[in-house]
């Protein structure tokens, strides 16, 4: 017998290539879904209020969001289990309960605003938010139960891609772009609580939560190996730089226009249509585009995400591959997101405020837990292996982690008592 | 008396004399058994955890323990290694359920006590036990008489479940843990699919290679891609060489070129060159989608031969309908099935018992044109042929289902 020659087909060299391919998606996906409606939102009020004043806390702030995205991604190819699941295993069903309570109101509020983002920008392009939200629902609720997830994961890769209208839309608004660059190397600081206040929430809208249980489960559900590894921490990284390069155009296009005219807004929408006189219809219509796509984006993933991680803690079968009968509860937490956060949209004189109150609420009594949990469970040897954090990213792990609980503290604080920055 | 781990755990430990020694923290049971016994209990004390042997428990009562020795003579002292804990190992771990092929989690333990002896009687896995850990019970059962909703218990009787360990426990429930080897090969890949990566390598290595190779054909096919990649690369060549040929090379198609040549070279030379021929297809051919087992015998035999010859040796092939008749240059001359032998004559030739019309395809025929064939003249294999009419393989109903399914799901 001769030896064996490698033969390489069509087959076996589109095959590898198709390898690679099949780790990425998880660090883009989760990125991307960060800059939903209310990240837009905050990004433009910054652009808007404080001009470039922002753009160079981007730069920590990037750095920060890999840190955190890392340790779950690196958790998840690891253990091979889900956030909740590795939270029940080892504290216990009451903490992982209260933890994904929690979660469901704090997503609640989150598929809210993004029910409302696409109510919002679908307005600007003239259609009715009684066509539009329930349109958008069907369509998520649709995509999700009837296709694999496989297939509804490229349709997310795709749609990461239509955030390039907030780049087309900060080119449009002609910025001065000495300026941009140098506010963007050259930090500056304010002690005044609008300022700070302002801080807070781009820090509070960057890091979420619900980031670490979607993250870890999608990479869990992609079966990485760990020797992939290193395809998924770029995954994460270009991941992390895309969706604050995004960023950095809405601030860069409001600052140009809306900060540039002394206008005044109050939401993403505003902006959008505060572009079309000052920047021209077309970066106005981009502008409205992308808060539609990243709101339907956002509004197909958190309840999603939501619903996966409370069955997967409560051990309940959770998935699209079961039927309703298998996973009732699944079903259930998945459709009655949906339908709670498309419907109260529709409510007339609904108590929206107060809802977005509560999850902001939940969302920063959470995300304290949800860090030092992820924390002490990457630690652990006999979970981990060799592939704890090293000793000075544990260092730089826990600094950074102590100052977004501050961070977030305050922000805790100014959504329960309004006056308390400014005194 | 029947009693939840939820409702003992905490309770205190009391000594002869009615001292308090501690609360309960653990209970020991002996990994073997198929009703696990209680054989001890860990006690929370300061300064260490106390463990002692069952037989030292006097009575038991759900306000509490009274043990049958005095304080003086108990000392702090670690549980036995190599023993399973109830709450460290078992609660809010995943368990198998080998009936339902589900992947469950342990919200509590029904332990029952008789006659001295505490035994474990099943696991909770249902709502009321969530409700019990959390302290909700009481809420949770008037509202439910008061609404009239029948709550299922949820017990699982343990015989039933397969233990997959949470965390890096090194023990082992023996006897639970052949049920989830005797479960079906795709039962046990859906639930791989769901598991963690240790408990997958576990599972992994509790079965056979056979089994392993079961398993995986079972499985789709990102699973098996991952499969392959989470066993050693020469336990891999051996499950590889165990699997149906076309699985096997459907599967060396979907990872880099560089791994599978290396895994071919590992293999007996002729395994290596049949996938090594397989994998040459063209993805969306006949020749790709074929199996390369089947029954082919020379036409010029009797059907008394061919039986003989069938029983005493029976070859290992994925479908036993029907056998390739060829003659002496190779190439394929009938096909007679099974069933037609059986009822023929025992000197008939092979040849005179097949059809004048065969049908076939050749290795680069399409998919589609196989599986209409087959769908068309309602056959349960369809042979494939090379350039000189030679049979290389046979496409078996098994392959169409297989293909057709994985066109409705990508």
């Amino acid at each position: 017998m001769t030896k064996l020659t490698p033969r390489l087909s069509s087959r076996i060299r589109l095959a590898g290539i198709m390898a690679f391919l099949g780790v990425i998606g998880p660090g883009i996906i989760t990125a991307n879904v960060d800059n939903d409606a209310g990240g837009i939102t905050t990004y433009s009020l910054a652009g808007a209020q404080f001009g470039h004043a922002f753009l160079w806390t981007l730069f920590p702030i990037t750095l920060l969001l890999i840190l955190v995205q890392e340790m779950s991604a690196r958790m998840g190819v690891v253990t091979g289990k889900g956030f909740a699941d590795l939270i029940r295993e080892h504290f216990g069903v009451r903490w992982t309960f209260y933890i994904l309570l929690m979660l469901l109101v704090a997503n609640l509020g989150n598929t809210l605003s993004e029910f409302a983002g696409v109510a919002a920008s679908m307005e600007i392009f003239g259609f009715p938010k009684y066509l539009s939200v329930p349109l958008t629902a069907a369509f998520v609720w649709w995509l999700v139960v009837k296709g694999s997830y496989r297939s509804v994961e490229k349709v997310f890769l795709f749609a990461s891609f239509f955030y390039v209208c907030y780049l087309a839309s900060g080119f449009l608004a002609a910025p001065h772009w000495a300026g941009v660059i140098k506010s963007s190397l050259i930090p500056s600081w304010s002690g005044k609580p609008a300022y700070l206040a302002m801080f807070i929430g781009m820090v509070g809208t960057t890091i979420a939560p619900w980031m670490q249980f979607y993250l870890q489960s999608s990479v869990v559900d992609k079966k990485i190996q760990p020797k992939d590894y290193w395809v998924t921490r770029w995954d994460v990284i270009v991941g992390c730089f895309a969706t604050d390069i995004v960023a950095y155009f809405i601030i860069v296009a409001c600052a140009a226009t809306i900060y540039a005219h002394g206008l005044s807004i109050n939401s993403a929408r505003d902006a959008a249509v505060a572009l079309a006189p000052l920047a021209g219809k077309w970066a106005s219509l981009l502008f409205a585009f992308g808060l539609f796509n990243a709101s339907v984006f956002s509004a197909s993933i958190l309840p999603l995400s939501t619903a996966y991680s409370m069955s997967e803690g409560m051990g309940w079968e959770s998935g699209v591959d079961h039927s309703f009968r298998e996973a009732p509860a699944f079903y259930s937490l998945y459709t009655g997101l949906i339908v709670l956060g498309a419907g109260l949209i529709l409510i007339p004189h609904a108590p929206l405020i107060p809802i977005m109150y509560w999850s902001q609420v939940a969302n920063g009594i959470l995300l304290p837990f949800v860090l030092i949990l992820m924390l002490v469970l990457i630690n652990q040897h006999r979970l981990m292996g060799e592939h704890v954090n090293g000793p000075v990213l544990n260092v730089t792990a826990w600094v950074a982690i102590i100052f977004l609980v501050l961070l977030n503290s305050l922000l805790l604080l100014t959504t329960l008592f309004p006056s308390f920055l400014t005194g | 008396m029947q009693i939840f781990l939820s409702e003992l755990s905490g309770r205190g430990v009391y000594d002869q004399y009615g001292k308090r020694v501690g609360r309960l923290k653990d209970l020991v049971i002996h990994p073997s058994g198929s009703l696990p016994e209680v054989i001890g209990l860990v006690i929370r004390h300061h300064p260490g955890a106390i463990y002692l042997p069952f037989r030292n428990v006097a009575r038991l009562e759900p306000e509490g323990i009274w043990l049958s020795l005095g304080s003086e003579s108990i000392s702090p002292s670690p549980p036995p290694e190599d023993h399973l804990l109830l709450r460290r190992d078992l609660l809010d771990a995943q368990v198998v359920d080998t009936h339902g092929a589900r992947i469950l989690r342990v919200n509590d333990v029904l332990l029952s006590y008789l006659a001295g002896h505490l035994r474990v009687d099943g696991l909770d896995i249902g709502v009321k036990g969530l409700m019990r850990r959390l302290g909700w019970m009481f809420l949770f059962s008037h509202l439910t008489r008061i609404l009239g909703i029948a709550v299922p218990a949820g017990i699982l009787p343990l015989d039933t479940v397969a233990l997959i360990d949470k965390g890096a426990v090194r023990v082992h429930l023996s006897v639970p843990q052949d049920g989830l080897v005797r479960m079906h090969p795709a039962d046990l890949a859906d639930l791989a699919e769901e598991m963690g990566r240790q408990q997958r390598s576990r599972l992994y290595s509790a079965l056979s290679d056979e089994q392993l190779a079961d398993l995986i054909e079972a499985a789709d096919s990102s699973m098996q891609v991952s499969i392959l990649h989470e066993i050693v690369p020469t336990r891999a060549v051996r499950v590889l060489e165990a699997m149906e040929p076309d699985e096997a090379a459907d599967l060396l198609g979907e990872i880099p070129g560089v791994e599978s040549s290396a895994l071919i070279q590992s293999m007996t030379p002729e395994t290596g060159a049949e996938l090594q021929q397989l994998l040459t297809h063209n993805e969306n051919s006949a020749g790709a989608m074929m199996t390369t087992s089947f029954l082919a015998v020379n036409g010029e035999a009797t059907v008394k031969e061919c039986l003989k010859w069938f029983k005493e040796s029976a070859p290992e092939v994925e479908l036993n309908a029907y056998f390739y008749l060829t003659n002496p240059e190779g190439q394929l001359s009938g096909v007679v099935s099974l069933r037609r032998m059986l009822f023929a004559a025992e000197h008939d030739q092979m040849t005179q018992l097949s059809p004048k019309e065969i049908y076939h395809v050749h290795v680069h025929t399409s998919c589609q044109k196989a599986v209409e064939m087959i769908a068309h003249y309602k056959l349960l294999a369809l042979p494939v042929l090379d350039a000189g009419n030679r049979i290389e393989g046979v496409i078996t109903i098994h392959d169409v289902l297989a293909y057709l399914q994985e066109g409705r799901t990508k």
